[in-house]
């Protein structure tokens, strides 16, 4: 069944499924932007479309609209910059690429989203409907993206489940671009409830305003998100039935804090990735997940840990594989490795954070390597390892250890003058908080500094 | 320790290339200061570089300040 199939409830309602603070989207919206894509579809062969850089309710729009009418999506975000779009595009063998209008791809058949609507109407034809494989984008190990590919299936086989999920309005945070935005668009429009998205808002103020307007009562933002909720007066304003966190690692201060705040929802914490798909939540108020979550059949996911202590999982909602010729980190009994390390602590299990070293800052993927490269290309820097320092407002900051050629700068002004020279040359976020000067950094037997 | 938490705090802001809204006063509102989340991230990390404590990771009950004068109220208890 396709997805605007799914959403009909919606026309009988007639409810809006979107709603931002300039405009709300009813199902007879989507069925227009439908029949202006079959236009085109008419006039010229399209199998496979890149969505790029749209905002919230036009790519929304568009998932919907889209599903069963072409073989593939794309969505690629607009932080992957016009050179990548374009690689990504070629390499993929895309048709379309559907954008805002503000960029130029050169031998690439485009259309702005305006073009689209000046299209006539056409009906789609029924008999032909396929299955659409929705490509999802991840930053890989070494910063270049990697495209995971999922069916409307693997998406949505538990949201449907949990369809004895109270009425409630949604406040969304994430970007639908991502896998966590995508889940929960499709979570709450499955479930026929309203999707109240932060697009035109400037401020966290102004969205936590909206909602409240909007009597927003299930929202999902990642534990930072929270963190920067609770540090505004506006935290009052909402009055929230279901709390959701995900992206990142959860603390148990920030499940208090929420309880303290909000203490009649319910709170539940989210394991997903793009690779693994939604994975598996917890809801007892609690930090990491039970050690019961092992080898238990009624649960309608596996997990196991590997020889590295990363935690592997097997579920229907897990992707397909990469597109082009990445290997997708599977074993042969069907299990993903997600690449996060987790700890077994008592009758729990907690996450430790990334195998290979990457630091999650607020939800910002920062690579080791990147940031060590430039320290090392200063000149009074020997040697360098950077590493995550667990941080109570982004859960993680990036932290240096470092050696330098002897100078005659006391360590604080050294450490000072370094700090400058990261600034220059990386994002604020990668530039690391703390920095030490020691005498030695261990090598380890492959010859890697260790972190 | 209120005047290493200002000098820490023009430092964070320093750190993000980022510039104060008028003035730091006790009942400015942190996230309207100026500061972004990760400056705070910056500062709380700085703290605990310089004198050792990490009062976020010692509340049992998370708190997460809304004002400037709450945030050094956290550090002096």
């Amino acid at each position: 069944m396709c997805l605007l199939q799914m959403i009909k409830q919606a026309a009988i309602d007639n409810k809006p499924i979107l709603v931002s603070k300039e405009s709300s989207v009813y199902f007879s919206d989507i069925l227009v932007l439908q029949h202006k894509f079959c236009a085109l579809q008419k006039k010229k062969q399209v199998a496979c479309v890149a969505i790029y850089d749209l905002g919230y309710i036009n790519t929304a729009k568009l998932i919907v609209a889209l599903d069963s009418m072409v073989e593939t999506v794309i969505l690629i975000p607009g932080d992957v910059n016009e050179t990548v779009c374009h690689k990504l595009c070629v390499d993929n063998n895309i048709d379309l690429v559907i954008h805002s209008g503000s960029i130029k791809l050169h031998h690439l058949v485009d259309i702005t989203i305006e073009q689209l609507y000046q299209q006539d109407d056409e009906e789609p034809d029924k008999k032909s409907s396929i299955e659409t494989c929705w490509v999802l984008m991840t930053s890989g190990t070494t910063g270049s993206p990697k495209l995971v590919s999922h069916t409307m299936y693997s998406l949505t086989n538990t949201v449907k489940k949990s369809s004895k999920f109270p009425s409630g309005i949604w406040g969304l945070f994430y970007s639908p671009y991502r896998f966590a935005g995508m889940q929960v668009l499709l979570q709450s429009i499955i479930t026929g409830n309203e999707l109240v998205v932060s697009e035109y808002c400037n401020s966290l103020k102004d969205t936590l305003k909206l909602f409240a307007d909007k009597h927003v009562n299930f929202v999902s933002a990642t534990p930072t998100i929270w963190r920067k909720v609770l540090m505004t007066e506006y935290a009052e304003l909402l009055s929230l039935d279901v709390i959701t966190l995900g992206g990142e690692i959860v603390d148990q201060n920030i499940l208090n804090a929420l309880k303290k705040q909000y203490p009649k929802a319910r709170l539940i914490h989210i394991y997903a990735s793009t690779e693994a798909g939604s994975g598996f939540s917890v809801s007892d108020g609690f930090s990491g997940f039970p050690k019961a979550y092992f080898n238990n059949e009624q649960l309608p996911f596996n997990i196991d840990i590997s020889s590295q202590s990363t935690l592997l999982i097997k579920s229907s909602s897990q992707a397909k594989g990469y597109l082009g010729n990445s290997s997708f980190p599977i074993d042969e009994n069907g299990y993903i490795d997600t690449g996060d390390v987790i700890e077994l602590i008592g009758d729990r299990g907690f996450f430790k954070g990334r195998e290979n070293g990457s630091i999650n800052v607020g939800g910002l993927k920062v690579h080791p390597e990147e940031v060590e490269s430039v320290l090392l290309s200063h000149p009074k820097v020997k040697l360098a390892s950077v590493s995550a320092k667990k941080n109570p407002i982004t859960g993680a900051i990036v932290t240096a250890q470092l050696v330098i050629i002897s100078q005659e700068l006391s360590n604080k002004e050294m450490i000072k003058e370094i700090k400058a020279y990261c600034r220059e040359r990386l994002e604020a976020y990668k530039v690391p908080a703390l920095m030490k000067i020691i005498d030695d950094i261990s090598i380890n037997s492959t010859g890697k500094t260790v972190r | 320790m209120k005047d290493l938490i200002i000098e820490l705090f023009h430092e964070a802001l320093e750190s993000t290339n980022s510039e104060i809204l008028g003035e730091l006063k006790e009942e400015t509102v942190l996230l309207e200061s100026g500061l972004d989340s990760l400056g705070f991230a910056i500062l709380v990390a700085r703290l605990e570089e310089e004198t050792g404590i990490d009062p976020f990771a010692e509340l049992e009950e998370g708190v997460y300040p809304k004002t400037f004068a709450d945030f050094v109220a956290i550090y002096q208890s």
